[in-house]
């Protein structure tokens, strides 16, 4: 897998670039006559790449945070590592298995920290909002709930569920992304859900 | 064991476990029979069953932002690039190796000198991004153009002006006809109008009596200053396209892509109006943001006062109305033209969305006579000299369309009374007068456009298919529908027709425009190889000067 530091060892224009691999069986012809454009820091190119792109990035970053003030600055940070480290990216996998994994490495020490900090503070909430929420019949009250719940889930958990459940991923693309076995990324995913259900019937 | 009994038997305990099952769409009819069945009666597993179907379905994602916001996220995003760079290997030497104060200050100088720059750029207006590698000419004259010098010009669609230049156009003259080179200056005339095309992306209407220069065109940032007058503008931008600012004396119109007009009154007070997108208008000083004007919308400046656009704006921009709606794949579909109606996108306040009502005369509030700016255009003057003058510090020409439309189309009159009857002669007639006309000149173009459609087949109506690609290149700047009718005018067409010419420089001139650079070589070579003596060979020429060596 490849860390965060090593995104931000890499940058636009390098000389030592590695080629992609023209087998790459991850990316058509057009991804890669873009690719080797934006590796040359074509303004066009990385235009096209972030238009096509910003869209996954920002969704996925809101399912997996909720609504966040932070969410703009988050998917700029995205962009920017995926800029510097485009001239390592050889094709391996998918432009946007690539960039879940950017995303991830920027995202997993936030969460973390968040969660940490947060713990004390959401359980009180919890607290007050479960003696509260038998009055809560709405849709929209159902999705502010679901998603306090969501954040009481520990952040690997919350990882693999929403790139699981939301994303539509694979347990194998998600191991990819997260550099994890596929068996503990799927011992991840049923630990995920029981949580989910201790939550919800305590709710 | 009874289905009744089995429905007692499946508590609350059951229905959480099968809850997923159900959800997922994995469990049996009978499972999920029974489950419902006990969400009908429990409350509390209702409510467990709504919240995990929340969680399962997952939140609502806000659409990404678009327009200026996404543009503004995307030149942060490079920004951040730039300041994540990692340091260089000779810092960290220094730093490991212990290096004595002055080795660590001559580490600290090369750093300054040579770590890229992290200024804090308007959105937009970056030019020295380490991630696009590109160098921003601060000549405005000199600039490299789009993506190819040759694309940093415009040309005049319509009508008059006196016109400088200024010297700095270093080794380019503008040499002939109705192109002209970035640092241009327009004073149009009182009793007229001018619309120009600028770098094969805009489009722009100058009004009666307005001073206006184009000061830069660089692969970020094209800009106008507008020193007086309404300057209307479409610019359709895609998204690797540079963003257009408008300067006054009080503002800056920041521009992402959107039909928009700036005016400076005689107290040289700014007001901006919009009709289609958004624009930003800025401090001119400090570029900080003053208002974000939206369509509908007509800002002013000095009193930072919001209303509705008026007539006087729709009337300016109504030449550049030129649009089709969605993507056409019919051939005569893909050449329709707009027909003087106000386009259904653009947002005037009290206008009814009745296309038939959406004309001038409708919009309410008139603010000025509407005859004044509509479709000002005018023919070439008799004897009239080349339109711009060389490149001479502050020497000022008279401007004048090359009319090249007008006398084709006297010339398809010629053809088709000599061959045909009275109804394609009344077709062509009643495009003829539209042409004519100051007011109604550009909606020859939809005329033209159902002449072809009707009368496409016969052989002396030809010409129409070259005709109606040169409107719709110049005022739709739809270069791919342009093309199709410059091909289909020469395959159709006889070898030594005596418009061959024309055409071929058109295919050029629309794969120049459209930033297709290796095409535009190619068709500019066989331009030059089947004409080498011809009228245009200093247009090509002026453009490409990887041809000049050729030649």
């Amino acid at each position: 897998m490849q860390s965060a530091e090593n995104i931000a060892i890499a940058h636009v224009g390098s000389s030592e670039s590695p080629e992609l691999s023209q087998e790459s069986t991850f990316l058509s012809r057009e991804e890669r006559e873009l690719l080797s454009r934006a590796k040359t820091g074509e303004h066009r190119a990385l235009r096209q790449f972030y238009s096509s792109y910003q869209g996954q990035v920002r969704a996925h970053l809101y399912r997996l945070l909720g609504p966040d003030c932070e969410i703009d600055d988050l998917t700029q940070i995205v962009f920017a590592r995926a800029f510097n480290a485009l001239a390592t990216f050889q094709g391996n996998s998918t432009l946007s298995t690539w960039l879940y994994r950017i995303t991830a490495n920027t995202t997993h020490n936030l969460l973390r920290q968040r969660f940490r900090r947060d713990r004390v503070k959401t359980a009180l909430n919890w607290f007050n909002t479960s003696r509260e929420a038998g009055v809560q019949t709405g849709r929209v009250e159902a999705r502010d709930e679901a998603h306090r719940i969501l954040q009481r889930l520990a952040p690997d958990l919350r990882e693999v569920f929403v790139l699981y459940h939301y994303e539509g991923l694979t347990l194998q693309e998600i191991s990819d992304i997260l550099g994890k076995p596929v068996s503990t990324v799927g011992d991840r995913l049923t630990r995920a859900r029981k949580k989910l259900r201790e939550l919800v019937s305590a709710a | 064991m009874t289905a009744e009994t089995n429905t007692k038997r499946y508590s609350c305990h059951e229905c959480r476990e099968d809850a997923e099952l159900v959800m997922s769409d994995r469990a049996t009819a009978a499972v999920r029979g029974f489950y419902n069945a006990h969400l009908r009666e429990c409350r509390d597993c209702r409510k467990m069953h709504r919240l995990l179907y929340a969680l399962y379905e997952g939140p609502v994602v806000p659409p990404p932002p678009t327009g200026i916001a996404e543009e503004k996220e995307f030149h942060a995003a490079l920004r951040r690039t730039r300041e994540e760079l990692p340091e260089p290997w000779y810092h960290k030497w220094s730093l490991r190796a212990g290096v004595t104060a002055m080795a660590g200050a001559a580490a600290a100088l090369t750093l300054a000198l040579f770590s890229p720059s992290t200024p804090d750029e308007i959105p937009g207006t970056s030019t020295s991004s380490v991630a696009t590698n590109e160098v921003a000419p601060t000549d405005p004259a000199a600039a490299g153009g789009i993506d190819h010098p040759a694309q940093s010009y415009g040309r005049v669609l319509g009508g008059n002006a006196a016109v400088t230049t200024s010297g700095s156009t270093a080794g380019q003259p503008p040499a002939n006809t109705d192109t002209f080179p970035v640092g241009t200056r327009f004073r149009v005339h009182d009793d007229d109008a001018l619309q120009v095309g600028m770098v094969g992306k805009i489009v722009a209407n100058f009004t009666p009596g307005s001073d206006i220069e184009w000061v830069q065109a660089t692969p970020s940032l094209i800009e106008l200053e507008v020193h007086r007058g309404i300057a209307a503008v479409r610019y359709d931008r895609r998204p690797s396209d540079p963003i257009l600012y408008v300067r006054t004396p009080s503002a800056v119109v920041r521009v992402i892509g959107t039909v928009f007009t700036v005016e400076v009154d005689e107290h040289q007070e700014t007001i901006v109006s919009v009709l289609r997108g958004q624009v930003d208008v800025l401090h001119p000083e400090t570029n900080s943001l003053r208002a974000e004007v939206e369509s509908g919308d007509r800002y002013e400046v000095s009193t930072s006062s919001h209303g509705n656009v008026g007539l006087t704006e729709v009337a300016a921009a109504l030449p550049l109305s030129n649009e089709v709606d969605g993507d056409s794949a019919d051939f005569t579909d893909a050449l329709a033209l707009a027909d003087g109606h106000i386009p259904n996108s653009w947002n005037v306040p009290g206008l009814s969305d009745d296309p038939t009502h959406r004309t001038l005369i409708n919009i309410p509030a008139p603010t000025a006579e509407p005859t004044t700016f509509e479709v000002p255009v005018t023919r070439r003057r008799p004897g009239a000299t080349s339109p711009v003058e060389p490149a001479h510090e502050q020497q000022a020409a008279e401007l004048v369309i090359d009319d090249e439309t007008g006398d084709l189309i006297e010339h398809l009159m010629k053809d088709v009374k000599a061959t045909r009857g009275k109804e394609l002669n009344a077709a062509l007639d009643a495009c003829r007068n539209l042409y004519a006309s100051q007011r109604t000149r550009y909606r020859a173009a939809r005329c033209l456009s159902d002449f072809i459609s009707q009368y496409g087949h016969e052989p002396a109506a030809v010409e129409g298919y070259l005709l109606v690609g040169m409107l719709r290149m110049d005022y739709a700047l739809d270069y791919r529908a342009a093309d199709k009718a410059f091909e289909e005018f020469l395959s159709r067409a006889p070898r030594n027709h005596p418009s061959a010419e024309l055409a071929m420089y058109r295919l050029w001139l629309s794969a120049t425009e459209d930033g297709r650079i290796s095409e535009a070589l190619t068709r500019g070579r066989r331009y030059l190889a089947r004409f080498p003596n011809g009228k245009y060979v200093g247009k090509v020429l002026q453009r490409f000067d990887e041809l000049k060596a050729e030649y």
